[in-house]
Parts: structure tokens; sequence; C-alpha cells
């Protein structure tokens, strides 16, 4: 079985933040906080089922919502930012990312 | 103002020389050093041709102090060749009166060498911890004079009126003879002229402790030439972390690290958490304390408990002082090179340097390249700045740029952005230097040369359980300077009694601080005294009164700080609490009018006139209407002590000839009258006149007075007021070994000695384990 690991990276300031998973809500974080000496808040593991799967990631304090669609045959790894704007930003890598 | 001899050694900091640096006049190998050879790694032409361009750098460190007048700028041409006629004139280097309590001004130029910002920024050091901070964008005018904007300005900015500097530049060949002269200017405002001398040509100093756990190991210095992928034109040459920071503007040197260290302060794991590597800094890192310093620990070590994907963390935003230390984690993503790579173990050894001198970067308070704008809950920038995400900088991820790392390391010249050393060179040292700042605030973009590890301690304290001095009452202090180190050391034997040695900051709550500034600067015979470890020196410390007037005379809270000069560092004196209570009525209302004078101050100052009859006047008159304040004993002390002196003045009668007029006056000392009033001011208040004469000086009038009475016979009352006095400070807990010499003072009532000359001599050093 793969691992989609879910890295909350740049721009979390203490809000609160939950990741649906096939509109099932499988991580309820109450406050999430990114450590600017390595741009990185917190890694989730998750472990998806086989195919395409939907993942909502919701930012209730921002009225933020973003929607994303993958289907890991492998592990993955996603990258989630908010950017100063407002918006959630993604990337999506085969390799680790790397944190110094 | 005692006048100093001797010449000061210059401090020239050798560079890292591609030459051999004997086949050259050891002055012109340093310059070169400091301008040439570091602008190209690439191996200096020697023997190089004569004529040689000779270009001195003038960017550095400056410094100039109002302790160390910096002589007149020499005679030579400035950088724009325009020749000039001499030394400046010495109109334009005075400048009015600066009221504020300046102990020394620095002045940091950037316009040549290494990266320079163009950029010139200072601090104005105050008592008490009060600075000002500004920073001034430069161009380069046709005359070789630098000039440009002041945009940054921090601190105590209520005196500095200024928004714009111009700065002439005075090159040497010889460093301890560059000078720069800085005129701050603003609209509707006077000129403040100051001259700086050279310090060196960095602009911090910051030292770097390597430490590596047992079972990995550290890596410093790569070659640079070692990997294919790198700009064409790159430097081959061995590269070291300190180099780095050298080019960057720092002079680093290394405190050495201890021996490996063990793996089990990671715990069961073998995985180091960011606690475990917070205690181990605190346990193996020489120069840990908790406090601002410019001093940072690194750590070599396998892998955090994050796992595989942190390369490194500058670990240390916990506790009370951020950003000491930083880790480095060998068996982490960055020990991966790509598949296919043309050099793998070069492309590691690059990922590890490139690791330790990012995280080295966050300990200098840098934040990433792509997160200088950020939410405000995050912390604060230092002045607004811009996102750089493809900035080829240390300070960003290699794999986060357009075409990722080999498009990174194509272009990556190992160093800093244009921002981010203008924030290190140029950003209040409190933003940038490690343990001070917490960590993200004031990033991105405090006075006294302390020493970090000091060897003597100054304390000024009073000889009273509160600090709470009565209304009108002068003030005296005692200095104690105490050997804190393990070794004799050397002080000179009137350092405490030398004004202009001490800077006296007096501080009520409220108010800026001011100076306290004697009547008299006294010029001492020298002579040294050997200090051994755990012991002192004491002298007494009149602060009533000054040529600024009564600094403490209103009631209310104090702070009275003091810093002692030596020639290389500074020792402060924690700050002392004092307060003046308010009169306890119109009599004494109305008597402080007449007694806050400077004719009151002066004799209260030198023990007495017989010129200054009015405030003599007043003096009765306060010691006649309130016998009960501690006032009065001052009053009393300060008429009695000429009465036992001879002495002679001067009078001039305009009605007599010419020939006549001036005329030599000489009185006869009335001891028996003075011993007797002095008698009358201490007679049952021995108590509060050891507390408010200060234990010194009521020794010390003591032993005077003796003497008076023993040399015209009267040893009896002699060796009463010295039993009174010995008896009167033993109570209050004056140590035995104090008291001996005290007693060594004393006459021998039992046989006459010889006159003495009646002058308050300083107190000789007293040594007390206190």
């Amino acid at each position: 079985m793969s691992v989609l690991h879910v890295h909350l990276q740049d721009g979390f300031s203490g809000e609160p933040v939950t990741i649906r998973l096939n509109g099932r809500t499988v991580v309820q974080k109450p406050s999430v906080k990114t450590r600017p000496q390595l741009g990185l808040a917190e890694i989730i593991d998750l472990s998806p089922p086989h195919g395409r799967v939907t993942l909502e990631i919701q930012v209730p304090a921002q009225v933020l919502s973003e929607t994303i669609t993958l289907e890991p045959s492998r592990d993955l790894y996603l990258g989630l930012s908010l950017r100063a704007d407002g918006t959630l930003t993604h990337q999506v890598s085969e390799s680790p990312f790397g944190y110094v | 103002m005692t006048a100093r001899t001797g010449r000061r050694e210059a401090k020239i900091r050798p560079r890292e020389l591609t030459m051999d640096p004997d086949s050259l006049p050891e002055a012109l190998s340093n310059e070169l050093a400091l301008r040439g050879a570091e602008s190209a790694a690439v191996p200096f032409p020697f023997p190089f041709p004569f004529p040689f361009p000779l270009l001195f750098g003038v960017s550095g460190l400056y410094e100039s102090s109002p302790l160390r007048p910096v002589s007149p700028t020499p005679p030579v041409s400035p950088i724009s060749g325009v020749a000039e006629n001499g030394s400046e004139p010495a109109a334009e280097l005075a400048t009015p009166r600066d009221s504020r309590l300046i102990l020394r001004e620095a002045l940091r130029l950037d316009v040549d060498g290494r990266y320079p910002q163009m950029a010139a920024s200072g601090t104005i050091y105050q008592f008490l911890t009060e600075r000002t901070h500004w920073v001034a964008r430069l161009t380069q005018a046709a005359d070789g004079d630098y000039s440009g904007p002041i945009w940054f300005l921090d601190g105590d900015v209520s005196t500095f009126p200024f928004d714009t500097v111009t700065i002439r530049a005075f090159p040497s060949p010889f460093p301890h003879q560059k000078r720069a002269k800085v005129t701050f200017s603003g609209s509707g405002t006077a000129k403040r002229v100051r001259v700086y001398r050279f310090v060196s040509r960095d602009f911090h100093p910051c030292e770097f402790e390597y430490d590596t756990v047992e079972d990995t190991e550290a890596l410093t210095s790569i070659g640079t030439g070692d990997h294919p992928n790198r700009p064409p034109g790159l430097p081959v040459e061995d590269l070291s972390i300190e180099t780095v920071y050298r080019r960057a503007g720092f002079t680093v040197t290394r405190t050495s690290g201890g021996p490996a260290i063990p793996v089990s302060g990671t715990g069961a794991n073998g995985l180091w958490s960011d606690s475990e590597m917070h205690d181990a800094m605190q346990v193996y890192w020489s120069k840990f304390a908790n406090k601002g310093q410019w001093s940072l620990w690194t750590l070599f070590a396998r892998q955090h408990d994050s796992g595989f994907s942190l390369g490194g963390v500058m670990f240390d935003d916990i506790g009370p002082n951020h950003r000491q230390g930083t880790a480095v984690f060998n068996e982490s993503f960055i020990a991966q090179a790509p598949a296919g790579d043309p050099n793998p173990d070069a492309w590691i050894a690059r990922m590890r340097f490139w690791t330790a001198v990012h995280e080295i970067g966050h300990t200098f308070n840098l934040a990433h390249s792509w997160q200088k704008v950020h939410p405000p809950s995050w912390g604060t920038s230092w002045t607004p700045l811009t996102n750089e995400p493809e900035a080829r900088s240390f300070m960003n991820y290699p794999y986060n740029v357009s075409g990722g790392e080999s498009a990174f390391f194509a272009s990556f010249e190992y160093r800093f952005s244009d921002q981010e050393l203008l924030f290190m060179r140029h950003a209040p040292e409190r933003f940038v230097q490690q343990g001070n700042a917490a960590w993200f605030d004031q990033h991105g973009f405090e006075q006294t040369r302390r020493s970090s590890s000091p060897r003597l301690s100054l304390e000024v304290r009073t000889n009273r359980a509160k600090a709470n001095y009565e209304f009108m009452e002068p003030v005296v202090l005692e200095l104690k300077l105490k050997n804190i180190s393990n070794d004799l050391q050397i002080v000179d034997d009137h350092l405490l009694a030398t004004s202009d040695r001490l800077t006296v900051a007096i501080k009520r709550e409220g108010r800026p601080a001011r100076q306290f500034s004697p009547y008299a600067q006294y010029c001492w015979h020298s002579g040294t005294t050997v200090l051994p470890p755990d012991e002192a020196v004491y002298e007494s410390l009149f602060v009533g009164a000054g040529m600024n007037g009564w600094d403490l005379a209103e009631p209310g809270r104090y702070v009275v700080q003091v810093a002692l000069h030596l020639d290389a560092e500074d020792v402060i004196s924690p700050p002392l609490m004092i307060r003046i209570e308010p009169p306890r009525g119109f009599d004494e209302e109305l008597l402080a009018q007449d007694l806050f004078t400077d004719d009151v101050g002066r004799v209260l100052a030198f023990d007495g006139s017989r010129a200054l009859t009015s405030a003599n006047d007043t003096l009765r008159e306060v010691g006649e209407r309130l016998p009960a304040r501690r006032v009065a004993i001052h009053a009393k002390v300060a008429l009695v002590c000429p009465l036992a002196k001879a002495h002679k003045q001067l009078h001039v009668d305009p009605a007599k000839p010419e020939e006549e007029r001036l005329k030599f006056k000489a009185e006869q000392p009335k001891v028996e009258e003075a011993a007797k009033e002095f008698r009358s001011a201490v007679a049952g208040k021995q108590q509060e006149s050891a507390e408010s004469l200060g234990h010194i000086d009521y020794a010390d009038y003591a032993i005077r007075f003796s003497w008076y009475l023993a040399q015209e016979g009267e040893r009896g009352e002699a060796s009463e007021i010295a039993t009174s006095m010995l008896t009167t400070l033993a109570s209050r807990d004056v140590p035995p070994d104090i008291l001996a010499q005290l007693q060594a003072r004393l006459p021998d009532t039992q046989e006459a000695q010889p006159k003495g000359n009646g002058k308050k001599r300083p107190s000789q050093p007293s040594r007390a384990k206190k």
C-alpha cells in the first residue's frame, strides 16, 4: 500500500487545518504553525486507497478550501503552503521534500 | 585630561593571502591582503609589476570616542585625488558640544571590497544602554566623497535630527592611519561632524565552534572546483565556512570544540531531537551563555528525529536566547546525490557544506530567500523586504528555484544576496547578533566594549542598608573594583580616582541620562598595584555636585552606573538605584535654594574654602538650622577642614599702587578649634557620619584630624578621634584587614610624627575579600 506524505509547509500561523480524503475527515489539526527556519509546519502520513483519490484541504479561519485529485500508485509527497495572498499552493513529488 | 603617551599598536588582521607575506613590507602586504588578494581567489601575480596601481580600500569599521580624540585627518589626498592643504582646519573638526552622554560611536563604511553595498551605518553608544543607529545609502560624487540619505533609524532618535550623511574617507597604506570624516546634516539643523579612526576591515566579530557526534564527521570546507556543475568563472579554491562569512564582513575566529559528543545524548533511538541538541549545546559549547554574543555553535550529527527529510536545522528557537545553535544531519536527503550525477561525492560534500552555511545564516537571523515577506504573526522584518525566490544565495533552497538544484548551482557563487549582506553588516547589532533578538524578530534587515571574559568587576554601592538619601544630603558612593579572574591583575594605583578613566551616568526616572562631570581632573604620578584573585580596591565617589550642577538634587528615583575605561575594554558596574527623599518642611525647601549652587558644590567637593564666603555662610546656616539632618554633617566638615591647614590667600587691593596691589595673606592653622568643630560635627552621630560621608571619606577625615592633633601634641584627643572611627567602622562590618590598614595610617600617639601637608590624599588601595 502506498503512503501519501502530506507536508504542511509555509505560511501557516496557527490556523486550524482539516484534511478530508474522499469526503471523509481524516485529519483535524487545531493549530498549524510553520517553523520559519525550515519552512515546514507538520508532516502527516496518509494511507489512501488504491486508485484515484480526492483530497480536500480546509483552512476555515481563512475561508479557504482546496481540492486535489491524485492517483498514488507509489509513495507520493504532497507539499501545501499558504501564500501571502491567501491562496493555497501545492506541489507533488515522488521524492521526499528536503528541509534545512 | 591626563596626557596619554605611547603609540597605540595597530591591530592589523592578516587575511587569507595567496602570496608569501614575508616577501613584502608588512604594511603593504597587509593592505594588499585587505583589498587585492580577497577580491579573487586566484593566485596573486608575484612578483608583481612595478609601479603597481596601489588602491587602498576604505571600507570597514571605524570608531570615535570622546575619551580618545581622533587626531586631525592626516595630510594625504582623499581618494578623489584632489590635494588637500595639509590637515583639516581645526574649526571643521570642532563640533558643538553634544549634550548626550556619548561613550563612543561606530561607523561601518561599505563602499569597496567584497560585495560592497554602497552603504554606511553608524551606532552612537550612549549611557545608560541607550543608543542611536542609522543606515544610509551612498553614492560617490565626482570629488570622491560619498553621500546619501539616511533611510533607517533605530533607538534614541530624539537627539538625531539628521537625514543625510556625507563621508570623506582618508585611505592610507597603514590601517591605523585611516580616517573617515562624517558630516551629518538635515534641513534646519546645524551640521554635526565626526572623525573616526579605522579599526578593522570587517564589520563585526564572530566566533564559530563546531562539535561532532561520535558516529559521524564534520565537513567545514570544500573544493569549489570539485563538482563540474558550477558557474564558468567561479574561482577554484578550498573554501571554508569561515571564509564565506569573512567575505560577508565578519572577523571569524574558531573556538575549539571538544572531543566527539557521545551518541548517548540522543536517548534510545540514536536520533536527535531539538531539546536534546539544545541540552548538548549547553554542555559542550565552550561559549554557551544566556546572553547575546557574537558566537555560535554547530553540531554535526547523523540524523534528526524527523528523519531523512531534515538536512539541518537552526534548532535554537527555544529558551531565553535564540539563534545560538545549529545542526547538520549527514544522513539525510543532503547525502543522496541524484541518479546520474557526474560526481556524487562532490555533490554530497557541496550539499553538506551549503547546509552548514545555510543553518549558520539562520543564527544571524536570516530568513529563507522566499520568506522575506510573511504573515505579521511570524515576526517582523527590520525594514520592508522583498522575496527573492530565485536568489542564488545560501539562504535559498537549491531545489526550489526554476530548473531545480542543477540550475541553482550552475550560477551559485557561494555568497549571500545583497539584501542579506546589507542586513548582516548594517542592521542594528541586536537584530543580527546570536542570542539577542528572538528568531525572526527584526530579521533579515546594544555599547560599551565589554570583554567576553572579564578579569575585573566594578561595583558602585552605598554604605547603607537602603540606598535612600535625605533631601539635600550630598550623595557619596563607593566604588569597588575586584579581581574576578584566577590570575594576578596589575591595576593602576589611582585607577578609580582618575576621572578620565571613569564615566559616571546619572539618570532620573523619566528623564534622559546625564554624565556626571566632576569639578576637577586629577593627574597622578603613575604607579601600579598587584591585585590577587578575589581581592578588590576601593575608592570614594562624590556625585553630589559637579560641573553640571547638582544632578541628584530633586526628590525622586535615580539610577547611577559607572564605566571604567581600560585600554582594551570597559568594565561596567551594575546599575545602582537610589532614592532622594522629599523635603520634610518649608525650612529645607528654602535653604535648598541657597545650598544647590555651584559655589556650595565646590566647597563640598574640595573639602572647604576660605574664599567662597557666601557658600560658607550657607553651609553655616544649614548646620545651625538643620542640625539633625545629614547635610549638616557635610556642611560642618567642609567648614572645619580649611581651619586645620595653613593657607595663603591672594588679596587684590585696586586702591593700592600697582606694585602693592597683590598681597598674599597667610593664616596659620587653628588645629584645636578645627578638631573641636570636627568632633562636634560627628559626636553622637558616628554611625550617621560614616554612612553619609561614606566609609572611605569618614575614615580619611578622622585620620587627617588625628594627625593634625598629634602634630600639635594633642595625642590624647588624636587617639580619641582615631578610636571612635575604628570602633564605628568595626561595628559597620568593615573587615578586620581594612581596619588594620586604617590603623597603620593613624599617627602613633605615643610619639610625634613628621608633619604632613594636610591635603586630602586619595584613599590607599584597600584590599579585602568581600
